[in-house]
């Protein structure tokens, strides 16, 4: 803690290490608490799409507007899948080499798109999106548009200490993916909280000015860009041997734009707007399923609700709120 | 001894526009140097040229002594070249102390892996570059301002903060561009007194793109005058307040000159 | 291959061509004017087909009348869309984008309560077939698509070009400050934009649907095509749309003939390119 931001941090930071802490421990006791395996894997599902919302956090503050996550999320899929299915890897070999393979096809796409600016960024990002879908469902490999089955699930590792784990049931796949979550948004919240974090932040609100300072920008961009797309395609590996099935319907610009409209309507604030957006827009509208139909209509209305009368997000909710209140009451 | 910068028949044109023709500068370590002329002289440009915003059709810029023509911007200001801008261009969701800690990029961050596991060597640069931003926006005199949102902040003030930013990554030359244009006149006096200092106390070295005359004449060391991208003058104070091809390109014809009659843009 | 089937895909590619270029000139004729992506364009040309349907089908109106019918509630449906969702993002292109999302799940999720999931087609008022040459015939439905595409493009040439309100757009189009300055209410003219690229998909989805269908989820097809299409010829441009649709209708129209389906990749890629080639970022910009 350093003298600049210690007084704006010290009278929330004790609660919110607390806070941080009970969900830990909440999200650690749901296998034990919901045994019904539907729940459970709606929970499993929930985590994967607050991963995919958390790592574009980071890119839409440093003014990247992908519509290609998918995309990225589908080659950390296949790799994992093919490795598995074609070369026999066992899946903790795979999982972080479907990763690296997707943060250098990341690289090698930024390398010329990240140049571009606004609409062009956004055009190319959608485009790239679906011809990675189109290439997908074209290719034999890739099992076209059927789609490729028979993942296996994660191999059963031994551990130390504690016997082999295996992953056959519901509940070990859904540890897996929470502690990929853990892992992604600490090294994300914390890298957010240096000075790089600072340098990404200055470039998503002035380049002109990030340069003249000094920050490299392509350089940058695409390291943040790389990251990203590295977590999106763990995920992806997960996702492969979690559905054990993988299809282009999985991976298409609409599977991208999601995560968007989850970071946008739960708040650009800080990570918890991802989380948070993630989280309601996935389970609560899972639970209500009576109004199953209506599901994506209610999306619509709640993104343009959102983008319209309370951009910040859910969690800019409070203080906007206040403000509301305070203007009611003819208070300054 | 070498000028810490020379320009050498910088040249742009932009289609058939021609900006800036044959200019030729050098600039000396520890002096003031004023770029004035009338509006459209192409100062703002030669800034981009030097500073690796916009390529120059033909010239070469040596920093230094080092070639740095059509170098991108940020590897120049790692090389010790920085400027402002004319316009108020602010990192405009960041407070005062967020901009000035970003500001300080080039002096600490080391490797990703010591800031992500915080260690001892991260922790010790990021409290020294709390440190020199303290400092240096109490010497702006922007310290009590640090919590306020950049967004906020009265528009003479953002361009102190300009100022402040560009001096936080300690550069061997420091390109100012209009720094006080929109400033009321106590600002105006105040910052034109903080460069001076910069240049007194911290030997700092600065190329001032200004209209304002008389600060111009009382702050700065040498002059040099540009019009229709070429350079039509350079001299001290003096010099150029009684020369008559200045004193044309302002008022647009000849005018017999007083020595004390300073020409206003 | 023969000859016979060089015409039959030649004929083909037009009547693809003319499609596109129906479809991509309103949405480019909005972008042009607003600078608003309005992504949800797809789905006002769905709801035209929708309108057609029902208007042929239950009130059996004249064809042609039920055309500038679809047109105008069409183009009513996209002022209220500028007025009431576009225009306080209008400045962010991602606010618009995300806004335009959720408009487009809006639209097509109510036009499936509305209409139900199936497919409907429409009978189209020109029956019977015309024959090129002794094995190839083609539909006067579909002769209808490419004769109805140059109608509506040379109509709108005029207007652009000729008429006081077409040209006071362009203005705005090229420099909104100076129409500002000039007593232009930029508010207006975006609102008319809207009207006028809007009325273009109502219109388009009268001629094309009788070729082929409606259902609530077309729009998002559409959208695709009508996306490359306006790359390829330049955001804004109508000769562009014109252009640009023409291209893709032979691209794609070869493309499925010889590849099948992963032909739709071809436009991508082509338009991934184009876009990268061009000097855009830091550096391209020309400051002072």
């Amino acid at each position: 803690m350093t003298p600049m931001t210690r007084d704006r941090r010290a009278r929330g930071h004790w609660r919110r290490q607390l806070g941080i802490l009970a969900l830990l421990v909440v999200l650690v006791a749901v296998p034990w608490v919901i045994t019904d395996p539907y729940k459970i894997s709606i929970c499993t599902m929930i985590l994967i799409n607050v991963i995919l919302a958390c790592t574009l956090f980071p890119l839409l503050h440093a003014g990247m507007f992908t519509i290609a996550h998918a995309a990225f999320m589908a080659i950390g899929a296949y790799s994992s899948a093919l490795l598995t299915l074609k070369a026999g890897l066992s899946f903790w070999l795979a999982f972080p080499i479907a990763g690296m393979v997707t943060a250098v096809v990341a690289a090698l796409i930024g390398i010329p798109t990240l140049r571009t600016k606004g609409v062009f960024f956004l055009l190319i990002t959608f485009g790239l999106n679906e011809v990675g879908r189109l290439v997908i469902s074209s290719l034999n490999i890739t099992g076209g548009a059927e789609g490729l089955g028979g993942i296996r699930r994660i191999d059963a590792i031994p551990v130390p200490g504690i016997g082999v784990i295996e992953f056959t049931s519901r509940a070990a796949n859904y540890y897996f993916v929470l502690a990929l979550a853990v892992l992604t948004i600490v090294v994300l919240v914390r890298l957010w909280r240096t000075a790089f974090g600072r340098a990404w932040q200055a470039i998503g609100q002035s380049e002109e000015l990030a340069v003249s300072l000094g920050i490299p920008l392509a350089r940058y961009k695409l390291s943040l860009f790389c990251l990203s797309c590295f977590f999106a395609g763990l995920t992806g590996s997960f996702f492969a041997h979690y559905y054990r099935f993988l299809s282009p319907a999985d991976f298409t610009v609409w599977n991208s734009i999601y995560p968007l409209v989850y970071l946008q309507v739960g708040g650009l604030g800080s990570m918890l707007g991802p989380i948070l957006g993630a989280t309601i827009l996935t389970g609560a509208l899972e639970i209500f399923r009576a109004i199953e139909e209506y599901k994506p209509m209610t999306f619509g209305v709640l993104l343009v609700v959102v983008m319209l009368l309370a951009p910040d997000g859910l969690i800019g909710f409070p203080s906007r709120a206040r403000v509301l209140w305070k203007g009611r009451r003819g208070m300054r | 001894m070498t000028p810490i910068l020379r320009c050498e028949q910088i040249t742009k044109h932009f289609g058939g526009l021609k900006v800036l023709e044959h200019i030729d500068l050098d600039v000396h370590a520890g002096e003031i140097l004023a770029l004035i002329g009338p509006n459209g002289a192409g100062k703002t440009t030669f800034f981009n040229v030097l500073t690796g915003y916009v390529r120059p059709t033909s010239g070469r810029v040596l920093f230094d002594g080092q070639d740095i023509t059509g170098a991108p911007p940020d590897v120049i200001a790692s090389l010790g070249m920085v400027r402002t801008f004319q316009a108020a261009i602010m990192f405009d969701k960041m407070t005062v102390g967020q901009s000035m800690l970003t500001a300080h990029h080039l002096g600490g961050r080391g490797s990703v892996w010591s800031a992500l596991f915080n260690r001892p060597s991260y922790r010790q640069r990021e409290a020294a570059i709390e440190r020199a931003s303290i400092e240096l926006l109490e010497f702006m005199e922007l310290g009590d301002m640090k919590d306020e949102l950049v967004a906020n902040l009265p528009h003479g003030r953002q361009r102190a903060l300009g100022v402040a930013m560009a001096m936080a990554t300690r550069p061997r030359l420091l390109l100012l561009d209009e720094p006080v244009t929109g400033m009321n006149p106590e600002e105006l006096v105040v910052l034109m007194r903080q460069i001076h200092d910069l240049r007194d106390l911290k030997q700092q070295t600065i190329v001032i793109i200004e209209h304002h005359m008389a600060a111009v004449m009382e702050f700065s060391d040498r002059i040099t005058v540009l019009n229709f991208g070429r350079k039509i003058a350079e001299g001290n104070p003096a010099e150029i307040g009684t020369n008559p091809d200045v004193i044309e390109a302002y008022l647009g014809a000849p005018v017999a000159s007083a020595a004390d009659d300073v020409p206003h843009a | 291959m023969g000859l016979d089937q060089v015409l039959q895909t030649i004929l083909f590619c037009l009547v693809l061509g003319s499609y596109y270029t129906l479809i991509a000139s309103g949405f480019t004729l909005v972008f042009g004017i607003s600078r608003i992506f309005n992504f949800a364009h797809g789905e006002l040309y769905m709801f035209g087909g929708f309108f057609l349907y029902y208007l042929i089908g239950m009130w059996s109106v004249n064809y042609f009348v039920a055309l500038i019918v679809c047109g105008l509630a069409v183009g009513v449906m996209g002022v209220v869309l500028e007025r009431l969702f576009y225009r306080p993002v209008r400045t962010h292109i991602n606010a618009t984008f995300m806004v335009a999302v959720g408009l487009l799940l809006i639209m097509s999720n109510l036009a499936l309560v509305l209409f139900g999931p199936l497919i409907k087609k429409v009978p189209s008022p020109f029956a019977g077939s015309i024959r090129v040459s002794p094995t190839v015939s083609l539909s006067w439905e579909r002769v209808a698509v490419i004769v109805g595409c140059a109608i509506v493009m040379s109509a709108l040439h005029l207007f652009i070009n000729h008429t006081r309100q077409g040209v006071a757009l362009r203005a705005v189009a090229q420099d909104p400050d100076t129409a500002a300055l000039m007593g232009m209410s930029v508010d207006r003219f975006r609102a008319l934009a809207f009207f006028a690229g809007s009325f273009l998909a109502g219109v388009a989805a009268a001629i094309v649907i009788p070729v082929f269908y409606v259902d609530p989820f077309v729009g998002g097809n559409v959208m695709l095509r009508a996306m490359v299409v306006v790359i390829l010829g330049g955001l804004g441009s109508i000769p562009g749309a014109v252009a640009g649709g023409f291209a893709l209708g032979f691209i794609d129209g070869l493309g499925l003939t010889f590849f099948g389906y992963p032909a739709y990749t071809l436009g991508w890629v082509i338009v991934i390119v184009l876009m990268l080639i061009r000097p855009m970022g830091l550096m391209g910009k020309e400051l002072g």
